[in-house]
């Protein structure tokens, strides 16, 4: 961008970014200049902040309409300005142009778009309806109205490091929403500890051991994990089922030695088993099938006690983090003191935590009228992967509605409504199965944090 | 660090083996998918493919994938028997004993040839013809826990109680963490009417292996067999109590009347304390959970003080009252015992 003026007034913004009118301003300065998208995104960030804000859905529907024509209308519209073009006079359609229509059949369709044909028909009652829609010719179409329409959840923390990606780790535990009684309990139980060692000795508290994170799946115990490697200044490497067969297939004793092995050269580094019920499975219920699962166990739990004991000169500084959906499957002597002897539950986030993930997933999104709050009081038992699905499907249908209208409009709370409608939590299948361990399984009160869970949710 | 060879089918073979065990069958299936669109001959994945779908419970496409490992290999029993597999998951019976006889000629010395007959017979309904089979697998395979599982379903079909019972705890020595045999020795202790002993039985089961969760629901329906117990009784002494309260009263019918109410209730509580905690827990959970339950534990402790009002008024001299209340009695036990009646238990 190379204007001086709107140089000058984005820094402003960025000065002042709770500057409505000042952001509504340069929006418009963007839009009269012909930069649509930077307009769009400015507008949908002050939506974010005063949501319904009638001149930033004015000024949205101006910078989409924008986007929208050169895209769409094909040479009647022109081509799309560069930046620092001048816009042109009569580039955007009239009100209630379907500005889907005429470019579908146009010769000059991107590659990979969907049939002109499809595209071209709008999603009526009388053509099939919502069901025959297709969603990457949409996608294709408004592709530039909004910002990025899709945001990964915990981008760059759930998702598995490939076995020699041994990263340093840049979240922090306050980057973590919600969850304080896990932040609290991982102080007490590890951190506190670890950053402690001399007093943890005073008190007879064996700095020896991991840290094993439990519960529903798509809670968030890989960026918990992710987050305590932060907090202690270590690196993160993190091993999960995918990596083991991959790239492990075959004499697996040496694999897991060899991950330690990394491990160890690497230190400090939180050494991070994702999926250990896989790894470490109850050697008494392997079958006769991969007999080399058993010896892996064997050579993990060799590999913990050598954590715990470093031999003379060998490197200490390593921590052993595990997480896993199925504790009860995890082999009973992996959980022996020193080893991963900690346990915490991850359960699915509270009210805070929920907020906190919605508005990540929406921060980008062209928004009007979302009541957080209310949304987060209506998802509990929502996973985090739930919610990141929830904000998809909202998006979607919002999306779709665009796309069908011809107006572009951003995410309101009829599209999330619709949304949850069409969702449930994914946690009951696991809660079912938890439901029989703390009420069967827990005689020794293992999983007593489980249990008034449970009863707190009156499941038991 | 020895690294799978990319598309290798032999890897393929191992990692859905794994996924299987793990209980991820769904992942298993799209690995052997991927594994059979470079490799459509190979017989080992097809069959392969035949397990992870069965693990998945979609026996059409077992039947499928294990028809395709026929094909391929033909003189190979392992394809009869996933056939097999497959039909009887799918009802049908008199096609999976075909199958499984198919795999017994095929490999006569082979052990599970026999203990799928012997299964396959058993869901045709023809248990008789099933326990040779089942014994033959057992003089194969002694060690085998399956074949002692084999004998198991055989001896329950025939109700042959003790042979079922030796046969599941011998799976027990020789597999302490088989979960299913735990809970059929439950079953098996539920049918001589062992109720305190099968509950243990399939709370014991449920905590072995916590994914069976046919075990949870056999014992919810054998704490209904323990309430319906304790109702029968209630009902029992109400109805044998109305014609003396009825035609007499004064101390001694009220103190006759008073001995058996009171072992009533005293045996009510040995036996509810004889459940393991976790039972009883459970048991709670349940009536907090469910209003069918609620209205039957409401409904019989509510019958159970009429019945001791009716005692106390027949000693009382009050004959009309007694009568009454223990009339009330009477119909509101078997009111608790309609209201709780749910089903069968299931295997």
């Amino acid at each position: 961008m190379t204007d001086p003026l709107v140089s000058s007034l984005l820094a402003a913004v960025a000065a002042s970014p709770d500057d409505i009118p000042l952001r509504l301003h340069v929006a418009g300065v963007l839009l009269d200049r012909g930069w649509p998208a930077q307009a769009a995104e400015l507008c949908s960030t002050a939506l974010q902040r005063d949501v319904g804000n009638a001149e930033a859905l004015a000024l949205l529907a101006r910078a989409t309409r924008a986007l929208t024509t050169p895209a769409t209308s094909g040479s009647q519209a022109g081509p799309e300005p560069e930046p620092g073009a001048q816009p042109k006079p009569g580039a955007q359609p009239e009100p209630g142009a379907q500005p889907g229509r005429g470019a579908a059949a146009e010769p000059a369709e991107p590659a990979g778009a969907a049939e002109p044909a499809t595209v071209a028909e709008p999603a009526g009652p009388a053509d099939g309806g919502p069901a025959e829609f297709d969603w990457t010719a949409a996608e294709e179409q408004v592709r530039d109205i909004v910002p990025p329409p899709m945001v990964d959840a915990g981008a760059g923390a759930g998702d598995s490091a490939s076995p020699d990606d041994v990263q340093s780790a840049t979240v922090r535990l306050a980057d973590v929403g919600g969850m304080a009684a896990v932040k609290q309990r991982l102080e007490i139980a590890f951190l506190g500890p670890m950053r402690n060692p001399d007093l943890a000795r005073l008190y007879g508290k064996s700095l020896a051991g991991g840290l094993l994170l439990y519960g529903p799946p798509g809670c968030g115990k890989t960026f918990v994990a992710r987050a305590v490697a932060g907090e202690l200044g270590a690196r993160f490497y993190a091993v999960s089922l995918a990596d083991i067969l991959d790239h492990y297939l075959g004499d697996t004793e040496k694999n897991v030695k060899a991950i330690f092995d990394t491990a160890r050269r690497n230190a400090p580094c939180v050494l991070f088993l994702d999926e250990v019920d896989a790894l470490g499975h109850r050697r008494s219920r392997i079958g006769s099938g991969w007999s080399g699962m058993r010896g892996a166990v064997n050579q993990l739990l060799h590999e913990m006690d050598s954590v715990a004991n470093p031999a003379a000169g060998a490197p200490a500084g390593v921590f052993v983090l595990a997480a896993t959906n199925h504790p009860w499957d995890v082999d009973p002597a992996l959980r022996r003191p020193g080893r991963l002897d900690r346990t915490i539950l991850v359960l699915p986030p509270d009210q805070p935590a929920r907020e906190s993930i919605l508005r990540y997933h929406l921060r980008h999104r062209p928004l009007a009228g979302i009541d957080i709050p209310a949304i987060a009081r209506r998802t509990d038992d929502f996973s985090g992967a739930d919610l990141a699905h929830l904000c998809d499907s909202a998006a979607e249908l919002a999306l779709e509605s665009s796309v069908r209208t011809g107006q572009v409009r951003p995410i309101d709370m009829s599209d999330v409504e619709a949304a949850l409608r069409q969702l449930a939590p994914s946690t009951g299948p696991w809660l079912q199965t938890a439901r029989n361990v703390a009420m069967f399984a827990n005689s020794g009160g293992e999983y007593d944090d489980l249990l008034a869970y449970l009863k707190s949710k009156k499941l038991v | 660090m020895p690294a799978a060879v990319p598309g290798d089918p032999g890897a393929a073979f191992q990692r859905a083996e794994l996924l299987v065990e793990l209980h991820r069958p769904g992942e298993a299936v799209a690995v052997l998918r991927s594994a059979l669109a470079g490799h459509p001959g190979r017989a080992d994945l097809w069959g392969q493919l035949a397990m992870a779908l069965l693990a998945a419970d979609r026996p059409g496409e077992a039947y499928q994938a294990a028809a395709t490992r026929i094909q391929l290999a033909p003189e190979d029993e392992w394809g009869y028997r996933l056939a097999s597999l497959a039909l009887s998951a799918m009802d049908r019976s008199a096609e999976a004993v075909r199958a499984a006889a198919e795999s017994v000629r095929l490999a006569p010395r082979e052990w599970r040839t026999h203990a799928r007959l012997a299964h396959a017979l058993c869901d045709a309904g023809r248990a008789d013809e099933a326990w040779p089979a089942a014994r033959h697998a057992v003089e194969l395979a002694p060690t085998e826990p399956e074949t002692h599982m084999a004998i198991g379903a055989v001896a329950i079909e025939l109700k042959r109680w003790p042979a079922a019972d030796g046969a599941y705890r011998q799976v027990l020595a020789l597999e302490p963490s088989n979960a299913a045999a735990r809970n059929n020795l439950a079953l098996v202790a539920l049918h001589r009417g062992g109720v305190t002993g099968a509950a243990a039985g399939f709370a014991a089961a449920v905590a072995t292996d916590p994914h069976v969760d046919v075990a949870r629901r056999n014992l919810e329906v054998t704490l209904r067999v323990f309430a319906g117990r304790l109702l029968y009784c209630q009902g029992l002494l109400a109805a044998l109590l109305w014609l003396p309260l009825s035609a007499q009263a004064g101390q001694f019918i009220g103190v006759a009347a008073a001995v058996p109410t009171a072992a009533l209730a005293v045996v009510a509580r040995v036996r509810w304390r004889a459940l393991p905690v976790a039972v009883r827990g459970y048991a709670r959970s349940l009536i907090r959970g469910s209003r069918r339950y609620q209205a039957q534990a409401v409904l019989g402790a509510v019958s159970f003080a009429a019945l001791v009002a009716a005692v106390g008024l027949a000693a009382g001299d009050a004959i009309p009252p007694a009568q009454a209340a223990d009339g009330f009695a009477l119909v509101g036990t078997v009111l608790a015992r309609v209201v709780g009646y749910r089903g069968l238990y299931n295997r």
